[in-house]
């Protein structure tokens, strides 16, 4: 039994070199920003504090000497270490005993080495000083970063000050990515005091301290593998070729442009991305629909699905009319204008009910239009007809045309008024143009000309 | 059992054929029928006298009025005059005297020799008189009608009369009655407008109102008021519709005199109107009632505001829309680019269809004022690509990437008319490709200007 379960964990672990190895070859090719790591540890005196048949600080320094010999095998990435509570004595009670004691650049090991073997725990807990202090300890630098901190602390903040905020802050700015906090010796508000401004983990020996921090520190240098699946009306994965974005979700910083792909089995393609984000993910349907707030797990494959069942609508003129016509589309309330699209092209659209307004003259409403899934709705409209006013001597009027609906005028257009002839292509009906000279005496000169309009047809009035 | 009522009436219905004539309100000439009740009752007495002298006195004292009018014509129908009451003749009704000329004399003699006693057929007078008049466009068609009783031929003068009225065929009649109880009244409501005769003078008057509202000019001024309450909107049409039978009566296009009033306007004052003046949005103003004789003024809130849309520079849309909605998102008009259109005072949310959409929210349009708004020359994007390729425009402006046009897969070469701004051009081969060879390509597109992608 004992044996059985050996073996299993030898393959485990053989898989998981596997797959780093696998990863460390997307790396190359994904997780493509600078990398930039600031080791934020406590010094406070509570350090000295038993822990695991040693103290907290005893174990937090062998942890990180085997930490920062790993960081060997990736000399690509860079790092930095800030203490706080190094130096002033707990009863002094100094908030901002919190110091750069590592510039980050590449090739540090023996000096982060040096400066670890060197602590001497005797201060208080400033971590949101700290933070602050250190969005300045990462260079400033116009390419592509990603800037991780990673809190390695047994006490919550000491200073009044609010971690949670100065974090969400930074991130927003972009300043950093989403901070690792490793709690040792943890009491029941270490959970709460640190959710909220980074990944928490709580570390409760010395083994499971020093799992934690090669998992997060794995966690910066490698990708994980993804797959997206956009579900059609069946909540099966076949919709495809959409644009896809992926953002870090607290700045909303784009991570990734994809369009999204099916591989040659029929299946979503396989993504390979930076894990330390949480993201969003938005999908640019019409309209497009997102995924908010969702991590990633290491080593494994994950599957993320949305819903973006799409079908088509096409908007035709029954017969060729020389006019361009635009169709609006609105949500089914006609409140959120969603997409204007032209005549005769086909495009996409999520499934569901939309109003579509056409703007022939007068426009042409269409209420509760549907679109299923991979079907393709067509509205035909039919045909205009013209009316062509002449106004031989252009005798200044005020001239406008009215639909005639049931018993009701809705105005439709006005005439420019001033000119020799205007034309108006207009949908099928019965129309009624009402005008009068402007230098008439008085309104009663008004007059009125009924007409209807067949597609195709054309007639013309002299005013 | 036929119960007579202590009644006399006064009818006034107004046929005019307008579906037919929509121009003939205008004309000042009328033809004029009385419909005298000569039944049984008619000879009851009442304020000391018979019901038949009361009813002669008010036709006698119109008729005078009406002698020298010469574009006035008059005729007299009859019923119950014919056979005795016994014998429930609800066909006793004829057209004694028709239409002419001073025709006083002849309706007088007629009135004077005959003998009141039958049936009270109100109804079927009414649909017989609708045959009296001579078809002649441009002349108003009246009837007046003098009755004692409810009718009793099992017509319904109420629904005929809101039939006719709904069908354009007469307009609300006018109702005198002598003596009504209340329900008799409450039940002749609904014929028309009704005036009731206690005594002789009283006579007289309704006779003078009656005659009144259809010889003297009833006129009507529609001011359409600024937003500082000032008549100095205009230009506009106006639709009156009758508020009864919901039909178009006219169309005016608002005009203001000489001196800076609106003017007059000649319309039929026996209808009660809904006007919808054509501004953007229409508004509506729903029951107007006009007054028989008199001048009527009515205001309506219609301040305007213009606004215009303009590109600057080389306008390469073919044919740019800009949709205005107001605060309820409904689309108020669809405006091209480059015109001005007066709107009335609000706030509008405009789109207008560049490509993105340009859009502005909260566009105040202020009394009197031109609000001019600017959209910035677009710029052309030509992309090249040597396979076919999924290609997707996103606008990388705002808050979050937002795609804003989507290339046609089937074709290599592909030109964009776009407004300035910063764009994500992405593409990816149609076929035999994966997500990691999505390409992505940041450009700036400046107005006027031309960029080239080639993936």
């Amino acid at each position: 039994m004992k044996r059985v379960f050996t073996t299993f964990l030898l393959l485990f672990i053989l898989g998981l070199i596997v797959n780093t190895q696998s990863f460390a070859q997307a790396i190359k090719k994904v997780v493509k920003p600078k990398t930039r790591i600031l080791f934020l540890l406590d010094c406070s005196g509570s350090m000295l504090t038993t822990f695991d048949n040693s103290n907290r600080m005893a174990v937090a320094k062998r942890v990180m000497y085997s930490i920062i010999d790993s960081l060997e095998n990736y000399p690509e990435v860079e790092y930095g270490l800030r203490l706080f509570g190094s130096e002033s004595p707990l009863t002094s009670n100094d908030c901002k005993d919190s110091k750069l004691e590592v510039p980050i650049k590449t090739k540090n090991r023996d000096i982060v080495k040096q400066k670890i073997e060197a602590i001497n725990p005797k201060g208080i807990t400033p971590i949101a000083y700290s933070l602050l202090q250190s969005a300045d300890d990462f260079p400033y630098t116009t390419s592509e970063k990603r800037n991780i901190l990673i809190l390695i602390t047994d006490g919550i903040e000491s200073c009044k000050g609010d971690p949670c905020a100065v974090s969400l802050k930074m991130q927003k700015q972009g300043l950093i990515l989403k901070p690792f906090i490793i709690g040792l010796g943890s009491t029941p508000e270490f959970e709460k005091a640190f959710s909220c401004m980074g990944k928490y983990y709580d570390a409760t020996n010395e083994k499971s301290f020093k799992k934690i921090l090669e998992n997060v520190v794995n966690q910066v240098v490698s990708a994980t593998s993804v797959q997206i699946n956009l579900l059609d009306i069946n909540d099966k994965p076949t919709e495809t070729n959409i644009g896809i974005t992926l953002e870090d979700a607290v700045s909303e910083k784009v991570r990734y442009n994809f369009i999204h792909t099916l591989n040659s089995r029929g299946a979503p393609d396989t993504l390979i991305i930076d894990q330390v984000n949480t993201y969003n993910l938005l999908v640019h349907t019409t309209p497009s629909v997102e995924k908010r707030n969702f991590e990633l797990q290491a080593g494994v494959h994950n599957t993320i699905s949305l819903n973006a069942p799409q079908g088509n609508l096409m908007i035709k003129i029954a017969g060729a009319d020389n006019r361009i016509i635009q169709s609006v589309i609105y949500d089914q309330t006609g409140k959120i204008l969603i997409s204007v699209q032209d005549e005769s092209l086909s495009e996409k659209l999520l499934v569901g009910k939309y109003k579509v307004e056409v703007l022939t003259l007068p426009k042409t409403t269409i209420e509760a239009v549907e679109i299923s899934q991979s079907k393709t709705t067509t509205l035909t409209i039919p045909t205009a007809g013209l009316i062509t006013i002449l106004n031989t001597d252009a005798v200044p009027v005020f001239a406008s045309i009215y639909t005639e609906n049931g018993r009701e005028l809705n105005w439709v257009a006005d005439l420019t008024g001033n000119i020799t002839t205007e034309t108006f292509s207009l949908q099928p009906g019965k129309y009624r143009l009402v005008y009068r000279n402007r230098s008439a005496k008085k309104s009663d000169s008004t007059k009125e000309f009924s007409f209807g309009i067949i597609s195709g047809g054309s007639i013309s009035f002299k005013l | 059992m036929t119960i007579y009522r202590k009644i006399v009436f006064l009818f006034i219905i107004n046929f005019a054929f307008y579906s037919a004539y929509s121009q003939s309100v205008k004309s000042d000439r009328a033809n004029i029928l009385f419909i005298l009740d000569a039944s049984g009752s008619m000879n009851d007495v009442w304020q000391s006298q018979k019901k038949f002298e009361s009813a002669k006195k008010v036709l006698y004292q119109m008729m005078d009025t009406l002698n020298d009018k010469s574009n006035i014509q008059t005729a007299i129908r009859i019923f119950g005059h014919q056979t005795p009451r016994d014998q429930k003749d609800c066909k006793d009704s004829r057209l004694e005297i028709p239409f002419g000329k001073h025709t006083n004399l002849e309706i007088r003699n007629k009135i004077e020799s005959l003998t009141p006693q039958g049936q009270t057929p109100i109804a079927y007078s009414l649909a017989q008189a609708a045959l009296d008049f001579p078809k002649i466009a441009g002349v108003r068609n009246v009837i007046i009608l003098i009755s004692d009783g409810i009718e009793n031929c099992e017509g319904d003068p109420c629904e005929t009369s809101n039939t006719l009225q709904k069908n354009g065929i007469f307009y609300k009649p006018y109702i005198i009655g002598l003596g009504l109880n209340e329900a008799e009244k409450k039940m002749l409501d609904c014929v028309g407008k009704m005036y009731e005769v206690d005594d002789e003078k009283i006579t007289a008057e309704i006779a003078k109102v009656v005659i009144t509202s259809f010889l003297n000019p009833t006129s009507l001024q529609i001011n359409l008021l600024n937003d500082f309450g000032k008549p100095t909107e205009t230009d506009l049409n106006m639709t009156f519709y009758d508020h009864v039978s919901k039909d178009i009566r006219y169309n005016f296009y608002h005009k203001l005199t000489p001196t800076g009033f609106p003017d007059t306007l000649k319309v039929d004052a026996q209808i009660t109107y809904d006007v919808v003046v054509h501004s953007l949005p229409p508004v509506k103003l729903e029951n107007i009632k006009l007054t028989p004789g008199k001048h009527t003024s009515k205001g309506i809130d219609v301040g305007q505001g213009t606004l215009q849309v303009k590109i600057t520079g080389l306008m390469k849309y073919n044919n740019l829309k800009i949709l205005v909605h107001d605060k309820n998102n409904q689309l108020v008009n669809i405006q091209d680019i480059n015109t001005a259109k007066k709107y009335l005072t609000d706030e509008y949310t405009l789109d207008v269809l560049t490509v993105p959409i340009t859009h502005f929210s909260g566009v105040e349009i202020a009394q009197s004022a031109i609000k001019l708004i600017d959209i910035p020359a677009p710029g052309t994007l030509i992309v090249n690509s040597s396979k076919l390729g999924y290609t997707f425009v996103y606008s990388t402006d705002g808050a979050r990437l937002k795609k804003v046009y989507t290339f046609n897969p089937n074709i290599l070469r592909e030109t964009l008319i776009l407004q300035p701004g910063n764009y994500l051009v992405v593409y990816r081969e149609k076929t035999n490709a994966n997500s990691f060879e999505t390409k992505e390509r940041p450009i700036k597109i400046n107005s006027s200007l031309t960029t080239n992608l080639i993936f």
